[in-house]
């Protein structure tokens, strides 16, 4: 057990994983944040969701580049049905506002400082390229699931869709399955 | 009726939801950053047992917004058949599961906790969101290889309280008891993995964290009592008013407008299953799940051999939330005007011209017998062409 030469967010002798400021309860935490998935249900009539963003936001980068290509894939084709913008929808709007939440916490939360997130034992490269491909499974998976873990498992788990109870228990048996093969990463 | 949801499907223009999707948008990432969850390690601690906030926050937002949909269906406040549930495509949500909690513990992120990270400046955040939108644009690029499998598997809108057969209160008071066992667990589970790996066990279960949870429990108790003890406890005398329907008026809604009822077999389920029902009607026992989420703009008819015995219907019924009528001279009433050759001729001196050529038409077609009297309805060609014989049959 040496001492860690370099670890980001982990003043020594203080918090855990390198938190800096106070974090709510989680018990607090959760039941804030299943009345704002409640606000959601109530207000807009569906919950919320993330990965559909960025899912069109690709589309629209793909059709600045080309076109032609994006109109002829069918699965690409119907984001932009009637001629609107793929970006043209609340799934984005939404991912704004959750943007600009998360910036206002951690500015007021003393959590604003930028940075790269690892463990003590990782360089600031191979972090960065296992946050891409991790980035990019994701993506994958969340298009074949029709959603990630706020749209399926947290908004359809809230619905008790049984669909979105088996995508959330699968996330954690998938995350679980590969924690010890990553664990130079995080401890 | 039903206040929520304020935006159902065309009552306003589309876009007039982007203003509440960015004010909600903010309060979501507001409570994930102050929850921690905009620090990777914070979230991959869920898997190495030590800190499990994911679990904690999650569950208790899952129940905490089941519980509010609860309470707010059940006392009409909440038009449940008016909200978006996704559709349940088992393999392809298994997979994408799996694949999405492989992607979760390598990049330390999911795709809305990684905006959050965002947010606050973590790089290792904004290379994830960008192999997000990478990810998904392969999805795309392969679907045709995938298409297939990503549309196997499915079984529409399908829910807990369908699949096991329990009302939803019910359903949601079992899983607030679930969670706030499997809270006092993860305390455990915490303690023994933070001593093992040589941390500070974080301490959540201070004063605020045990009224929480007694609060959560104490919701659950309660819906699980008004539940079983109201039903009994009531009785027979609010039971519910239904309206009475005859065979006549079924007859003309399911000929001009056969989409806006529900006809329901409510004979016990082995007599319905078995035996002959009227035309499209479901059973009972088949839906007493879906009552909540089905359209409450139909009618919903009810019928039994003969008159149904109103306080013999099930309490789940109370659920629809739209019109329920009973079919006065049940199935043998049916049988005897609509689907026997010839109706007994005192059936038939009681109705109008235009009713009994409504009858005529209506045993023709579900006969296929002539038309007695004037004004047919069309009956289905079926032309039958011989099979050649030949290879195996």
């Amino acid at each position: 057990m040496n001492a860690p030469d370099k670890q980001v967010f982990t003043p020594p002798g203080s918090d855990n994983d390198g938190v800096e400021g106070k974090l709510w309860n989680p018990y607090l935490g959760g039941v804030a944040l299943g009345l704002v998935l409640l606000a959601s249900f109530l207000v807009l009539g569906h919950g919320i969701g993330a990965s559909g963003a960025a899912s069109r936001l690709g589309v629209t980068a793909l059709a600045a580049v080309a076109p032609e290509h994006v109109a002829e894939t069918p699965y690409f084709a119907k984001y932009s049905e009637g001629g609107a913008s793929p970006l043209s929808n609340w799934l984005v709007f939404g991912v704004v506002g959750v943007f600009l939440g998360g910036a206002v916490a951690s500015m007021t939360g003393g959590r604003q400082k930028s940075g790269v997130v690892r463990g003590p034992r990782i360089s600031v490269g191979a972090r960065l390229a296992l946050a891409l491909t991790g980035g990019v499974i994701m993506g994958f998976a969340a298009r074949m699931a029709r959603g990630c873990t706020s749209g399926q498992a947290l908004s359809g788990g809230a619905l008790l869709s049984v669909g979105s109870w088996v995508f959330m228990l699968s996330v954690f048996a998938g995350g679980y399955a590969l924690a010890l093969v990553v664990r130079r990463q995080w401890q | 009726m039903n206040l929520f949801p304020v935006f159902s499907d065309g009552s306003f223009p589309a876009a007039l939801q982007f203003i509440p999707a960015v004010v909600i948008g903010f309060f979501f990432g507001f409570v994930l950053e102050r929850s921690g969850f905009g620090n990777a390690r914070i979230l991959a601690a869920q898997f190495y047992l030590h800190n499990m906030r994911v679990f904690k926050v999650m569950f208790g937002a899952i129940v905490t917004a089941a519980v509010g949909l609860a309470i707010t269906s059940a006392t009409g406040l909440l038009d449940m058949s008016a909200l978006f549930i996704p559709e349940t495509f088992a393999w392809p949500h298994l997979v994408g599961g799996l694949l999405l909690g492989v992607g979760f513990i390598v990049s330390g992120y999911c795709p809305g906790t990684a905006i959050v990270a965002a947010a606050s400046a973590k790089w290792d955040a904004v290379v994830t969101l960008v192999g997000v939108v990478i990810g998904s644009v392969v999805f795309g690029e392969m679907y045709g290889f995938i298409g297939e499998f990503h549309v196997s598997s499915a079984l529409g809108v399908f829910t807990l309280p369908d699949w096991l057969g329990i009302g939803m209160p019910l359903l949601v008071a079992a899983l607030a008891l679930i969670a706030v066992g499997a809270f006092f667990g993860a305390e455990l589970v915490e303690k023994f993995f933070a001593a093992r790996s040589g941390k500070v066990k974080e301490a959540s279960m201070n004063s605020l964290g045990k009224l929480l949870l007694v609060g959560l429990s104490g919701a659950a108790v309660l819906g699980a009592a008004l539940f079983l003890v109201l039903p009994a406890a009531t009785g027979p005398a609010v039971t519910p008013a239904y309206s009475a329907i005859s065979v006549i008026e079924l007859a003309r809604m399911m000929v001009e407008e056969p989409r806006s009822i529900y006809l329901v077999d409510a004979r016990e389920d082995a007599a319905c299953q078995t035996s002959d029902r009227l035309p499209a009607a479901i059973c009972l026992a088949d839906i007493t799940g879906d009552l909540a989420y089905m359209k409450p703009r139909q009618l919903l008819v009810l019928y039994g051999e003969e008159q149904v015995d109103a306080s013999r219907l099930p309490p789940e019924l109370a659920r629809y939330t739209g019109r329920v009528a009973l079919l006065v001279e049940g199935a043998r009433g049916w049988n005897d005007l609509v689907v026997t050759p010839e109706p007994a001729p005192e059936l038939l001196a009681a109705l109008t011209l235009a009713d009994r050529q409504l009858v005529g038409a209506l045993n023709a077609y579900f006969t296929g017998a002539k038309v007695q009297v004037q004004a047919a309805a069309p009956r289905p060609k079926v032309k039958r062409k011989l099979k050649k014989s030949g290879g195996c049959s």
